[in-house]
């Protein structure tokens, strides 16, 4: 049976059930409600995104749920930041787009395509200085000068190890 | 305009998180703005990899290193710990040693370490007596031997309390000395794994009672009664192997050579069994009742093989219930078929193929034969409901190589999904078929 899905902006899509309970958000409203064929409004995302998130969704539908039994990113000793191709080319995608979709899978609570986004962010921070990270993201530096002088000393120890 | 800015706290732990505990990329992201530092020096687990790296050092350089040793640790809470600590310059260049002592001591306590890799030279001789005292390895688990360990170190440990103490590692050219083989029979008293590298040199001690998973170079010297998972490296000839008995081996690994005929292996609780090398005619003497899971990985060879293969596990190698089967081997024309037919419960294959042209002509003997009656098809391995073709080079055209397999998986008209994921690095591609519904689509995984 289709689900009814409202954006922000006030859009409609109609989707698979199998496919939006890939969002644990959305599957515990669903099972809360019951059937029903009520549209389950999602404030906090736009048409754009969630278009880009059913994609996503739409592609995995048939993979394992994450069961809570993986080891977790604080268990795992060596974290790897490989991504497979299909998702590689699906998140591939302007800064603003990235960062909406890594928004938009906390808050539907899609651990695997979260994951896809931190992994991204992260090779991007990976290798860089604090300054080229800045530039990449347009952060400004609100450091003081002693705080900076502590920053490199602790850089210089790890470039060091 | 959404930016990084707007991340949630967490979100950006787990950014960090891939940066990796402790890395060169997370002390450099600490560096980018006030935020950023705060979410992760106030995150102690990003910190818990503590890596002691001593060398020759001048005294305002040592200096500066215990002070930011000393902040580093504070970062960590009260968290367990994973441990590096290893040294390039010999002790009579570390006159410094003590004051990082006291400051493990006093900011990372021995009971709070959950892994330690020691790579200290073994003349590294000070006296750890100011430690022994009150701390204790209550907490580790995991310890690895990078280096043969000194003396003080070796001491220091085995009069510890380390009832947590599973998994040893001694890597490459790691000799236990003769001498300390009382330390080492406490060490090993509470071990579940233990794993040692080529050179390395073990204790000549029994095997404690709790050890299941062992990972050798060589074939142990000594009875395994309780090992469920062996795994041997080096080469190793039919005679011993057969020799050993394996009551309670549920995996094992091993590059087999020198075949004994008419002899039996008998491996009772088997059920996986990975095989190295070319020398076929030893799997003729694996009596495995129960084995499911059989992966032979042949990369010796230089000519395609056939009928050894198949005539090996004709005849003798006994694997009646036999599941899942992962060749990366080159094979003749049509042996696959011939293999899969050995086996009346095999259901996966999973196989590394050269390029597109075998993996084409494999998945048609397997699947998509044409039959007696004209325009008809039939399947000479029926019972397969699960394919893995793994390519070594990428289709120059993989499109064609898409378009191929899905429309063979539709032709045949079963109910396969073709599903591919990643090879590291793109370098290979890889097309996977499974029983889970209606083709859907294929993708294609290259450079």
């Amino acid at each position: 049976m289709p689900v009814l899905l409202v954006t922000s902006d006030n859009e409609q899509f109609r989707v698979e059930k199998v496919v939006a309970q890939r969002s644990v958000l959305i599957k515990n409203m669903l099972e809360d409600v019951g059937e029903s064929d009520q549209p389950i409004p999602l404030p906090n995302v736009t048409a754009p995104v969630l278009k880009k998130v059913l994609e996503y969704c739409d592609h995995h539908q048939t993979d394992p749920l994450p069961t809570g039994d993986e080891p977790s990113a604080d268990e795992s000793r060596k974290r790897t930041t490989d991504i497979s191709e299909w998702d590689q080319k699906f998140i591939t995608v302007d800064q603003e787009m990235l960062f909406e979709i890594i928004l938009a899978a906390n808050y539907l609570d899609i651990k695997p395509l979260l994951d896809v986004g931190c992994k991204t962010v992260a090779n991007m921070i990976k290798g860089k200085s604090p300054e080229e990270i800045r530039k990449l993201f347009n952060i400004v530096n609100d450091f003081t000068p002693e705080e900076e002088a502590q920053i490199k000393k602790e850089n210089e120890w790890a470039e060091d190890r | 305009m959404t930016t990084i800015s707007h991340l949630p706290p967490e979100v950006f732990i787990q950014i960090f998180q891939y940066l990796g505990r402790n890395s060169k990329s997370l002390v450099q992201a600490t560096g980018v703005c006030l935020r950023w530092r705060a979410i992760a020096i106030n995150t102690p687990y990003l910190w818990t990899e503590i890596i002691i790296h001593l060398k020759e050092l001048s005294e305002s350089q040592f200096l500066t290193l215990l002070d930011i040793l000393d902040m580093f640790l504070s970062r960590t809470g009260d968290l367990l710990l994973d441990v590096d600590w290893y040294s390039k310059a010999t002790a009579d260049k570390m006159s410094y040693i003590y004051p990082i002592y006291h400051l493990l001591r006093e900011k990372a306590p021995f009971y709070r370490w959950k892994t330690l890799s020691l790579g200290l030279p073994s003349e590294f001789s000070y006296d750890l007596s100011i430690l022994r005292e009150e701390d204790n390895f209550s907490n580790l688990e995991s310890l690895i031997f990078t280096r043969s360990p000194p003396t003080a170190y070796l001491d220091l440990l085995s009069g510890a309390v380390t009832p947590k103490l599973v998994s040893l590692e001694f890597q490459h050219n790691v000799k236990c000395q003769p001498k300390h083989i009382a330390q080492y029979a406490k060490l090993f008293a509470h071990a579940k794994v233990l794993r040692s590298a080529r050179g390395s040199r073990l204790p000549t001690l029994s095997f404690p009672a709790g050890l299941a998973d062992l990972r050798l170079w060589e074939l142990p010297k000594q009875p395994i009664p309780n090992v469920t998972r062996l795994s041997i490296k080096e080469k190793t000839p039919m005679e011993p192997l057969i020799a050993m008995e394996y009551p309670n081996l549920r995996s094992l690994s091993f590059h087999p050579v020198a075949p004994l005929e008419g002899r039996t292996m008998s491996l009772p609780n088997l059920r996986s069994l990975r095989f190295h090398g070319n020398s076929f005619p030893c799997l003729r003497a694996i009596d495995a009742p129960i084995l499911h899971t059989l992966s032979i990985y042949d990369h010796e060879s230089t000519q395609p093989v056939g009928e050894e293969l198949v005539s090996a596990l004709a005849g003798g190698f006994t694997a009646p219930q036999l599941y899942f089967l992962t060749m990366d081997i080159s094979l003749k024309r049509k042996v696959t078929v011939r293999v899969v037919n050995l086996f009346p419960y095999l259901k996966c294959i999973s196989l590394t193929l050269r390029d597109a042209d075998e993996g084409e002509r494999t998945f048609k003997h397997l699947f998509f034969q044409p039959s007696q009656e004209e325009g008809a098809y039939e399947r000479p391995c029926p019972k397969l409901i699960v394919l893995s073709i793994k390519l070594k080079t990428v289709p120059e055209d993989v499109t064609l190589w898409k378009r191929l397999v899905n429309y063979t998986a539709r032709s045949i008209g079963d109910p396969f999904r073709i599903l591919t994921s990643v090879w590291p690095a793109g370098r290979h591609s890889r097309v996977v078929g499974h029983h889970l519904g209606p083709i859907e689509d294929i993708y294609s995984s290259y450079n």
